[in-house]
């Protein structure tokens, strides 16, 4: 780069050029280590994550995903760099950096790296930049797991809702069945609906699904929307079917269903039944989307 | 875009990083007393037995300082525990090393809650409000009451805990803090297990106090 703008220039203003580029040059390396600095410990706290916590699994496969699709993205024809709003956006990340880091709180601390990144975009090429990297960007952030203390004070309600409709779908089979709490008695055994059942741990997963499909197959914001909201109501559902059917295997074919490897085989085929069901409503939604706004030939 | 540019966000990351790494020195604040001596080893009509935590499940929870107690009925042989109270005390938390909550801890040990929520509760050292939780673990059942507790506070609510954690971190570089867990086996009716659990949160709250570092 250098030599080529040295090659252009004349003599002289070549020289002066080649004295000052080492000079600056040496900033985006300084800012590059003292990002690196700032951020190494959550960046790798959260791999470890990733690695080996069940409820984050996905990170490991939509990370990678959503750097590809940055890179398939690329930058903007013009960029327009905003060093004001941009260097604004890096304070603010830098102080929750900070912050959280005092209250050891691992969430905000690596939502903190994710803002300093779109500072940093932002700062660089501007907001079209970071408009054009929405979707990688989203990915990133459902690759963030939520604090415990959320996902625990979520997982009862929906390991409720699990519960209840379990037991409605296995009264509609004939199957008598008393329901208290989270525990099923059904004839001769009772099943507990635990929080791995919550089907709060497909549902990150799920939503990273729908907004990688959503953002690849469908063209309007408003669909996109429509599939991302269908996660919630699918995972849920689907968790109750999965109580049902635990619940009828163990009554008619062996009480031994219940758990063990039989038990999560059953999970992996809901959570498969889960990407059909979203599969099949974007293929609906590009229907609707072409009827809509049809595309141009 | 000249490179030079770079040289302002290079210097808010540089202070960042800075700040970050004078910020994580917290001060470490030992007890001022042994748990074991400010807690009364009798709580109404039960005796308390010392509890020894293995090391491995000591080196995970990452707590300083403990009591694990069992109470059962004073001079009657063989009797079942009434109910068990646990202090872990934390001289300060960084990342990596913070007070786990029951509510991440004990579904992992295989309990269930049933139902979750918060009860105030009169003591001597003030009314103080503690989470309240009914669990199960194969077809067995307990009440747990727990609450965070340290730099002059009773707290249930662990949003509540972890601002407070942040305030105090920044303002006066204190994070000691202690979780006080008080587990009811449900043998009779729930009512009678919260007659219990109550009365030693009676007994816990102002008897840590008294083991914890001078609030403020």
């Amino acid at each position: 780069m250098v030599a080529v703008t040295g090659l252009a220039l004349p003599a002289r203003a070549g020289a002066r050029a080649r004295l000052a580029a080492p000079a600056a040059a040496a900033a985006p390396l300084v800012a590059a280590a003292a990002f690196a600095l700032l951020y190494w410990r959550p960046a790798l706290t959260l791999v470890r994550d990733w690695w080996s916590d069940p409820n984050a699994g996905h990170g490991l496969l939509l990370g990678p995903v959503a750097l590809w699709l940055a890179w398939r993205a690329g930058v903007v024809p013009r960029p327009a760099p905003r060093h004001r709003a941009g260097i604004a956006l890096l304070t603010l990340a830098v102080a929750m950096r900070w912050l959280s880091g005092l209250a050891a709180e691992l969430f905000t601390m690596r939502l903190s790296l994710l803002l300093a990144a779109a500072a940093l975009v932002v700062f660089a090429w501007g907001w079209g930049q970071l408009k054009r990297w929405w979707l990688p960007a989203g990915l990133l952030l459902l690759c963030i797991p939520l604090p415990a203390v959320v996902t625990a004070s979520l997982a009862l309600p929906l390991q409720f809702k699990a519960s209840a409709l379990g037991a409605a779908m296995l009264e509609w089979r004939g199957i008598p069945v008393r329901l208290a709490g989270n525990v099923i008695s059904l004839p001769g055994r009772s099943l507990f609906v635990t929080e791995a059942c919550s089907g709060l741990r497909s549902l990150a997963a799920l939503l990273a699904i729908a907004l990688l499909t959503g953002g690849l197959w469908l063209r309007t914001a408003g669909a996109r929307a429509v599939l991302l909201a269908a996660a919630l109501p699918v995972a849920v559902v689907l968790n109750g079917v999965r109580v049902f059917l635990t619940g009828f295997l163990v009554v008619f074919v062996d009480p031994r269903l219940g758990d063990g490897f039989m038990h999560l085989t059953e999970g992996w085929l809901i959570y498969l039944a889960a990407l059909g069901i979203l599969a099949l409503m974007a293929s609906g939604l590009t229907r609707v989307e072409r009827r809509l706004a049809p595309v141009p030939a | 875009m000249s490179a030079r540019a770079w040289w302002a966000p290079a210097a808010v990351l540089a202070a960042g990083a800075v700040l970050v790494a004078a910020g994580g020195r917290q001060r470490s604040l030992p007890l001022r007393a042994p748990l074991a001596e400010t807690v009364p080893a009798r709580v109404g009509p039960w005796e308390g037995r010392d509890r020894t935590i293995a090391d491995e499940e000591r080196r995970v929870a990452g707590m300083d300082d403990y009591l694990m107690r069992a109470y059962v009925p004073a001079g009657v042989a063989g009797a079942a525990t009434a109910f068990s109270l646990y202090v872990g005390y934390y001289r300060s938390q960084a990342q990596g090393r913070t007070i786990h909550s029951p509510k991440n801890c004990l579904p992992g040990a295989g309990w269930e809650a049933l139902t979750t929520g918060r009860m105030r509760i009169a003591t001597q050292a003030g009314t103080v409000e503690v989470n309240r939780a009914l669990l199960q673990n194969a077809g067995r059942r307990a009440l747990v009451l727990y609450w965070y507790q340290g730099r002059g506070r009773v707290t249930a609510d662990e949003y509540a805990v972890k601002w407070n954690l942040l305030r105090d971190a920044a303002l006066s570089r204190r994070t000691e803090e202690a979780l006080v867990r008080v587990i009811v086996p449900v043998d009779g009716t729930e009512a009678r297990a919260q007659e219990v659990a109550v009365q030693a949160a009676r007994a816990a709250v102002p008897a840590v106090a008294r083991a914890l570092p001078q609030p403020g």
